[in-house]
């Protein structure tokens, strides 16, 4: 085996191939499919229909549930992803705007239409995909932070978790969070060290599930981070 | 900065504490490679097959006459460790990225923290401080007796 092909093997983020194992498992796993989308992208498209025209068509909750109780229910949609070379993020916000372009037609059918202004607004808001972009890098980070906090507690290592969200997300100096758990400031910063490995798998992980490769999740991270300057 | 600091053990940060620079501070950490070859090994580890495989690799260490027993019951003969330590820093030195350099890194550890810890003996002419923080990287990801024995550097 060449080395390349070992350090792919051994490299545990290559998760896209997750979605597509969940979604051929049946029924159990495509409620598994529909956990991880409602945990890491409902949000973002939240935030995207805030932003938009869009938001004239209806509440933003109710769209991206409608949204995804429609196309989940179908095997072909998320199929239509795994054949695609788009990354899933902007394929369900391609999904979605398609869906609400398709519900507007269904309630003109309806006889209930929307009125001719919001019709004539109802535009694709390309300018606000970076207001999803963000919405998303935060939403990757706070699941991967849910992910690494489980994985933490099931290694038993809770008070190395406890300490990294302490020193990195509430900014205390490691002279002070190690004093709850009885060590060192140097002892604490490697127990932050050992729990940031956890939330760098999770983070690599969820950003290979959206489709990103090995050789391209560096690059999607750098860019997600520029979108946060 | 804030005096007083709840504790938040085990939980996710509040979504209003992620502003956009701590959210790039975090997604800066999921960058590759690791700093620290150390880090590259822990992270290895931390993964059921990658700690399968630090564990066969610590079955079988690569010195003659030096079995995993004698590096788990204390003290490990000091000139045993030297010879490890110098294996393993050749290794590492001289292989790729890959597995044959994470054990290379993982017997020069070894061989540091128990020289450390059974003869207060430092082998590595690396700050003893960055040395030290870099085997207890590593032992975070092992199961005992393996972790506590890499701790003794730190005691």
């Amino acid at each position: 085996m060449s080395k390349s092909r070992q350090r792919k093997d051994a490299f545990p983020a290559t998760q896209m191939t997750w979605i597509r194992d969940r979604l051929d498992s049946g029924e159990e796993g495509r409620r598994d499919v529909t956990n991880h989308l409602m945990e890491v992208y409902a949000e973002p498209l939240r935030i995207y229909l805030l932003g938009s025209s869009f938001r004239s068509a209806g509440e933003p909750e109710e769209l991206i549930n409608g949204f995804f109780a429609n196309r989940l229910a179908r095997t072909e949609y998320m199929d239509g992803w795994r054949s695609s070379d788009k990354r899933l993020r902007r394929w369900l916000i391609n999904g979605l705007i398609f869906y609400i372009k398709e519900e507007f037609r269904r309630q003109k059918r309806g006889g209930s239409p929307l009125s001719d202004e919001v019709e004539a607004g109802l535009e694709d808001p390309s300018d606000q995909y970076r207001a999803f972009e963000k919405a998303w890098a935060a939403s990757v980070v706070r699941r991967a932070m849910s992910m690494a906090s489980v994985r933490c507690t099931q290694e038993g290592l809770e008070a190395h978790w406890d300490i990294f969200v302490r020193h990195h997300i509430q900014q205390q100096p490691y002279a002070i969070c190690c004093k709850e758990h009885g060590v060192n400031a140097a002892r604490a910063a490697v127990m932050s060290r050992t729990a940031a490995t956890r939330f760098r798998d999770a983070v690599r992980a969820l950003v290979s599930m959206d489709g990103a490769d090995e050789n391209t999740i560096d690059k999607e991270i750098a860019g997600l981070r520029d979108l946060m300057k | 900065m804030n005096e007083i600091y709840p504790s938040m053990a085990g939980q996710p940060a509040p979504d209003d504490q992620l502003d956009p620079k701590t959210v790039s501070h975090l997604l800066g950490m999921a960058t590759s490679p690791p700093a620290h070859p150390a880090d590259a090994l822990a992270i290895k580890l931390a993964d059921p097959e990658g700690r399968k495989w630090g564990l066969q690799v610590l079955g079988s260490p690569p010195i003659d006459g030096l079995t995993s027993e004698d590096l788990l019951d204390k003290p490990t003969d000091l000139e045993m460790l030297r010879q490890l330590h110098r294996h393993g820093k050749r290794t590492f030195h001289d292989s790729v990225p890959g597995d044959e350099q994470h054990e290379g890194m993982l017997w020069y550890l070894v061989a540091i923290a128990l020289a450390i810890g059974d003869h207060d003996e430092m082998l590595s002419s690396q700050p003893k401080k960055e040395v030290v923080e870099a085997i207890l990287v590593v032992a975070d990801t092992l199961p005992s007796p393996w972790c506590d024995r890499l701790e003794t550097a730190d005691q």
